[in-house]
Order: structure tokens, then sequence, then C-alpha cells
């Protein structure tokens, strides 16, 4: 079942961009990454499909309901963590999440433990204004608040934002055991590693539209490869070579050519040392984030 | 209701400070009342009476016997209660909804299971609510106060209510005003602002109406001028035009609101 989708979802601000033509199906118990520099467009998705904007035009369905007619009924099953979170300054972090826990149906007092258990877990104390909290700390609350009624899709805007990387592990943990029950998680970041370790999908978005949509193993393993070579090339001219560096008689470069042509030429050459590896997913996506040159090095490359 | 509850909550405090204010406020006029009714008061209003016209009327001081304590308090309650409260009004409603966007709140409630309109009405709820506690609490204080310090045997009980009720009413129009600034606006400070002049705007209006013939038209626009204190004291009622306009006004103010809440893109 399609979790998330979205058709030819548009948004303009005024004259400006926000995004255009996103397309994106999401499955049933994915944890889906969604990736891209600052201003790109990703939480202008994430506002359009939790409906605090309307498109310019397009459509967008979270499990089969309309984002923009029956709102209210999808957010019963979705817990949502906000970029940056700002909740009521001069309340306590126990009135917020009991009046979060107020909008939901359900067994209360379940969800009262639940809170409870979340908030030690991620060693939050409850009787703190929330005006007196780090920016870390806010983000725990938004964190249990997404979670105490155990909601069917987290929609998670940068939620390691502000997190020490020990709370992280709990919180990535926490997102794989929620997983392992069947929650498809929607996860946007602008670090990479992080998505690397946690996702099993990924969408770039950039300038407001899609880039591509892949699997995050297929995507690093079946398009290029990056080769370290030690000996005596003056030269090495074959289809599919990028990034050439020539330094201190390495030669180093990306190869998205036919390898095998490469180990022929390779093998009437003298070397010493020689290196091929998958590109870490940094040199991948610095490939969608560059804008020189970008066309002729995506078809070039085969992405 | 759960949104109501939580919104009256958070308005509980400022609720309480300026019904306190203006409780006291008047229980220092109700008990200068007794001086004014006395021999050097009557001295005092033989000369008021002897201004021009204008003045009189400009301070709403037309058809009014000061030794009345509830024609006093037409006079005082007027710019102490009516105009002063006014502020208080508008200072609730025009902040309930921009406030949750410029503070960016709005994020949290907006990803609930509720919809648009069950916000606002939880947001509408708690701010007539508390426009209502304020002046119903006045006005019992009031009550008390006018019955310790009245000089005469008699009370008009019928006055006071009328008088009393008037406020309450020209809050609500400003109240709903100010949260259909709220609504329609993006940053606090301007709908705080804007809200404020429209009230200042709409009271010299009702001004303006009584003291020049030509302008007369305008009381038919502004609240202040349904609600006339030295008005009620001479007709002893609410003219039907004018509840009526009332009626159409504060449903104007609420479709607005919620036509424009329900499609607008909130920006956090």
């Amino acid at each position: 079942m399609k979790v998330i989708e979205t058709n030819a979802l548009t948004k303009y601000y005024g004259k400006f961009r926000g995004i255009e033509n996103v397309d994106l199906s999401i499955e049933e118990g994915e944890i889906f990454g969604f990736i891209g520099p600052n201003g790109a467009g990703k939480s202008t998705t994430i506002r359009l499909l939790l409906n605090f904007l309307y498109p310019t035009s397009g459509t967008a369905r979270i499990f089969g309901k309309d984002c923009f007619k029956e709102s209210h009924e999808i957010k019963k099953l979705v817990g949502y963590i906000p970029g940056e979170v700002n909740y009521y300054e001069d309340v306590k972090v126990k009135d917020l999440l009991e009046y979060s826990i107020t909008f939901y149906h359900g067994n209360k007092s379940e969800y009262r433990k639940r809170m409870i258990d979340l908030s030690e877990r991620f060693d939050l104390n409850l009787d703190r204004k929330i005006g007196d909290l780090s920016l870390g700390n806010k983000k725990k609350v938004s964190v249990v608040q997404s979670l105490i009624h155990n909601p069917k899709l987290l929609i998670y805007d940068e939620p390691t934002n502000g997190l020490d990387p020990l709370i992280q592990n709990v919180l990535f943990d926490l997102i794989r055991e929620e997983n392992k029950r069947g929650v498809t998680v929607f996860f946007s970041s602008h670090i990479l590693s992080e998505v690397q370790k946690l996702c099993t999908k990924v969408a770039i978005i950039r300038d407001g539209k899609i880039a591509t949509i892949e699997d995050i193993e297929s995507l690093r393993k079946k398009h290029y490869k990056v080769v370290k070579v030690e000996g005596r090339i003056d030269e090495i001219n074959l289809p599919g070579i990028k990034n050439l560096k020539n330094e201190n008689n390495t030669l180093s470069f990306m190869f998205s050519g036919d390898i095998n042509e490469l180990l022929l030429f390779l093998s009437r050459k003298k070397i010493t040392d020689i290196t091929i590896e998958d590109p870490s997913l940094e040199e991948i996506f610095m490939d969608y984030y560059s804008k020189e040159d970008e066309n002729n090095e995506h078809i070039q490359m085969g992405i | 209701m759960n949104i109501f509850r939580w919104e009256f909550k958070r308005l509980r405090k400022l609720l309480l400070a300026w019904t306190l204010a203006f409780v006291l406020l008047q229980f220092m006029y109700s008990s200068f009342f007794p001086s004014m009714a006395s021999e050097e008061g009557g001295l005092l209003l033989a000369k008021l009476n002897m201004l021009p016209k204008v003045f009189l009327k400009m301070f709403g001081l037309e058809n009014l016997d000061l030794t009345n304590i509830l024609h006093y308090y037409a006079m005082q309650g007027q710019f102490i209660v009516i105009l002063i409260g006014s502020v208080f009004a508008a200072k609730i409603g025009s902040n309930i909804v921009v406030k949750e966007e410029s503070d960016k709140t709005a994020e949290f409630l907006l990803a609930k299971p509720v919809t648009r309109s069950r916000i606002l009405t939880g947001k509408l709820l708690s701010t007539i609510v508390c426009i209502a506690v304020f002046d119903i609490i006045i006005m019992i204080a009031n009550l008390a106060f006018f019955n310790i310090y009245n000089t005469s045997d008699t009370f008009d009980f019928e006055l006071f209510w009328l008088l009393s009720i008037a406020p309450l009413m020209i809050h609500i129009v400003v109240g709903l005003l100010s949260f259909m600034i709220s609504v329609l606006q993006r940053k606090t400070g301007r709908a705080d602002i804007f809200s404020l002049g429209v009230v200042f705007s709409l009271y010299a209006a009702s001004v303006l109406a009584k003291l020049t013939e030509k302008l007369e038209l305008l009381k038919f626009f502004t609240p202040y001028s349904y609600f006339d204190p030295s008005n009620i004291v001479k007709t002893r009622s609410f003219e039907a035009t004018y509840i009526t306009l009332f009626f159409i006004e504060i449903l104007g103010l609420i479709i607005v609101s919620y036509i424009h809440f329900r499609k607008k893109d909130v920006y956090i």
C-alpha cells in the first residue's frame, strides 16, 4: 500500500518557487530519506503534506486520503517533528504533552505511560518549562510528542538537528524499532551519513525539483567507482573518466565506463598499487548538488 | 473543547490582572460619588451645565444628572470601562490567532488531528468567554459598589443592566474585529497596533457622529454609537436598528474569519 503519494505537487510563494512537480511514492514500511540542501524545498513538501500550506497545483495523498481535504483524518496516524521546534514557552513539558494527548482518541493512560517511558529513554525532565530548555531538549520534547499516540507514519523534518550524537543514536534505534512494527518513516535531512545509516530509499530534491529517487544501495553501487592508481602512467584516456587528478605519481578519478577496458588499459602499464572503491554517498550527492556542467555529467554518469 | 480550555488557561493571568485593575478603578470612582452628590458637587455641576453644548456632547455629559449614581457611571464608565476595556478586548482578540504563526507554535496545533475550523472555534470561544467574564465581573462589582455608595434611596435596576450590558456588547464587537484582524495578519505586532488603531478610530467616529450633523451617518458604522451611555440614559433602551446591526456585524466578522483561516497558508 502506498502511504504517501504526491502527483505533480507544486507550490509557489507568490512568484517564488517552493517546489515544482514533486512526485513521491512511499510504500508502507519504508524508511524514506528526503535529501537536499537548505532551501531546496524539503520543508515546503512536508508542510504541504501536513496541510499547513495549500498547493498551487498537484495532489497529495497519505493513506489514500486527500492531504488538503481530510488532513485531520490523516493526522490521527501521523507523528511529526518540525525542523525547528517552537512550542509554547511558558508551559511545562508535561502540560504540553498532556495537551497533545487530548487530541487523540484511544487509551489515555496508555499514552501517558508511553509519554513517561519515552521521556525516560531520552532523559527528558517533564517538569521543566519549555522556555528554559536547550535546543536539543526541545527537540526531545518533539520526538516524544510525535510518538505518544502510536502513529503509523512518522514525518520527521531534520530530526537530528540539535541532538547530540548519543541521543541521535537513541532516536535512530527508536526509529528502527518503530519501523519493525510496520511504521513508515519519511525523514528529511541534509546530512548524508545519517540517511545512509537509516534509510532504505532516498529522494534527492534540488531547486524544488526531485532529482532522483533510488534505493540507497543501488544508488551507491551501480553508478561508478572511485579508482586510485599508483605508478608510472602519464596519460589515461578512456570514456567514462571524470575528476581526473594526478598528484605524486598517483592518479585518482571516478570511472563509469566499461571496467574491462579499464583493466585492460592498466594491465599494459607498470603500476605499484591500485584501489577501486564504491563512492561515498557524499561523493554521489555532491554530484547532484554541483551546478556546473550538471546536465552533461549526469548523462555521462548515467544518473 | 480541549483547545478552548488550553487557550482560556493561557489567557487566565491577563484576564485576572485586567479585571482586578478595573474592579479597583470602579471602586475608586464609585467612592468619589458621594462627594459629587454633595453640595460642593452640586456647585460644580451647575458650572458644568454652563459649558458649551458641544463640549458636553463630546464628553458624553448630555442628558446626565450627575447626582444620580447611574448617570455618574454613564459619564465615567464610557471612558474607563467602555474605552479602556476595549483595549483589553482588542488585545485578547488580536493576539490569539496570529501569535501562533508569529511565535511559530502553530506547527504544534496544525499537526494535530483537528480541522482548521475546530481550531478557530476553540480560539473564538475563549476570546468571547474571556471578554464576557471580564465584563460580568465588573458588572457584579459595580452592582455592589453602586449600592454601597448610592446616596439616594432608590436604585434603578433596569437602567443599571442596560448600562452594564453596553460595554459587553461593544467589547464583543471589538474583540471579534481584532480576532478577524488576527486571522488576516501574519505578525503579532502589526495585528496589535492595527486593532488598537481601529478601536480608537471607531470611538472617534462615534464622537464625531454626535458632534456634527453632517457626520451623523457615522453612527451606523461604530458600535460605540450603538451603545452610547448618554443615549441609553435618555431612551432607556437599545434601539432595534442598532441591535440588528450589531448581530449582522458579529456574524460577518466570524464568517470572514472562518473562510480565511480555513484556506490560509500558515507560514512557520
